[in-house]
């Protein structure tokens, strides 16, 4: 067979259906004219798909079974049921991860503790003054242990100045407190040790139970080794003074709620 | 969500019911078994229902279907669970070229009875083709769709449906040839 022939033949199976390009179907039919044989075999191509043809139209008559919609129509039907149930399910199950969301929100909200935590102050404290560590900030300089306090803790702390309580400033560190990142200021007045707890956003306290001379009130306690804690809040901020002489940290927290508690 | 869901299957079944006797007939041409052509068509048409949101609205739906039964055809043969019922003979030369045929002639006993070939007949010759030859024929000729339907549905380039319909329409004439030289010893 030619190579002509060949290419021809490759493309008889539509040259008589007009879905050639016109360039090769003119190709095709110059060679058809001339080529007996591509004649022959285009006849063949469209005898063969005319009586294909006449086949299908004597299968015309065949229908489906008729449970065979049946079939079909249950079947989808079933679907459909089962898709509606997935998405009461899921409607369901989203409304339940809401419902828990809220919750989860309102139960953290009311979790979140502004509590200011006296009695593990006092506890501190306590373990501090076993220690007598030196605190990791030394200064004498009231106003650069607050400047110090701020930038460790984020947030604005007033300098405590105690000179009128003849309590000299030691230095400040950063310690945490029932999980409160608290600052503290370490003082000494004679024999007595000094520690005022600054701790931002921790306000509330179970009770008040003191009332200053300026008519400010104040939480007291104390724990079995007579050490004392008077604590307040002033501006947003919790503060404690603690220590193990029960006269100096009265004075002192009198001295030092009037400082933080200026307008 | 309930109504949505319900007018989409009723807009479905609308939309498909006509289609159903086309769709078994084809079906039926494929596997030339009742059971399996009945299951073909239940198969197309759920899949259709599950995948309705990829059909293109302003396409042809029919063709659409087609594509999916003659998919769904395809994997039951590669999954070997099926075999569509074939008669066996073969339709290639001496040589195996599948090519060659009769050169022409004047009084060619097989163009005479082309036209008056007897239905069993074509059926034969048409079940004899390799499944890649007879699906080619059968979408073109006898379910009608376009080349780039066809071509579409065996997701194959439109010039090897081109080929295989062209070579397919050979193999049946001289399957015929034979049959016609045989009855005529």
């Amino acid at each position: 067979m030619e190579d002509r022939c060949k290419t021809v033949q490759e493309n008889l199976a539509v040259w008589q259906e007009e879905e050639l390009p016109l360039e090769i179907r003119q190709q095709c039919d110059e060679h058809i004219a001339q080529c007996s044989r591509c004649r022959h075999a285009a006849e063949v191509q469209r005898e063969v798909s005319k009586a294909l043809r006449r086949l299908r139209q004597l299968h015309s008559g065949i229908t489906p079974p008729p449970s065979l919609w049946r079939n079909v129509s249950k079947e989808l039907k079933r679907r459909e049921s089962h898709k509606q149930r997935m998405v009461q399910w899921q409607a369901a199950f989203a409304s339940i991860l809401a419902a828990c969301l809220i919750i989860g929100g309102v139960w953290a909200k009311l979790n979140h503790s502004s509590a200011f935590p006296a009695e593990q102050t006092l506890q501190n404290y306590r373990q501090w003054y076993n220690s007598q560590s030196e605190p990791v900030y030394e200064s004498r300089d009231p106003a650069a242990a607050a400047k110090w306090l701020s930038d460790h803790l984020h947030a604005s702390v007033l300098p405590i100045d105690l000179s009128l309580s003849q309590a000299k400033l030691n230095g400040a560190d950063v310690v945490q407190v029932g999980g409160v990142k608290m600052g503290r200021l370490l003082y000494l007045s004679g024999t007595a040790h000094l520690a005022i707890y600054v701790s931002p956003a921790h306000t509330e306290f179970r009770s008040l139970n003191k009332v200053t001379a300026d008519g400010n009130k104040m939480r007291e306690t104390s724990d079995k080794n007579h050490f004392t804690l008077f604590a307040w809040a002033a501006n947003g901020d919790g503060y404690a003074v603690v220590s193990n002489a029960y006269n100096e940290c009265e004075t002192a927290a009198v001295d030092a709620e009037r400082q933080t508690n200026l307008p | 969500m309930r109504f949505f869901e319900k007018s989409k299957r009723k807009e479905f079944e609308k939309l498909a019911k006509p289609y159903m006797k086309p769709l078994y007939q084809a079906a039926l041409r494929m596997t030339r078994q009742r059971e399996w052509a009945e299951d073909l068509v239940q198969d197309t048409l759920i899949r259709a229902y599950e995948r309705m949101e990829l059909f293109r609205a302003g396409t042809n739906f029919r063709a659409w279907l087609f594509t999916i039964l003659t998919n769904n055809y395809l994997n039951d043969c590669e999954r070997g669970r099926r075999r569509p019922l074939t008669t066996s003979f073969d339709v290639m030369g001496a040589d195996g070229s599948i090519w060659e045929f009769p050169a022409s002639e004047e009084n060619d006993p097989v163009a005479v009875l082309m036209t008056h070939v007897l239905e069993e007949q074509l059926q034969n010759a048409l079940d004899a083709l390799a499944d890649e030859f007879r699906l080619a024929v059968l979408l073109v000729d006898m379910e009608e769709m376009s080349y780039q339907e066809a071509a579409d549905a065996l997701n194959v380039p439109i010039g090897t449906i081109r080929s295989r319909v062209s070579r397919g329409r050979f193999q049946i004439r001289q399957y015929l040839g034979k049959q016609s030289e045989i009855e005529m010893r």
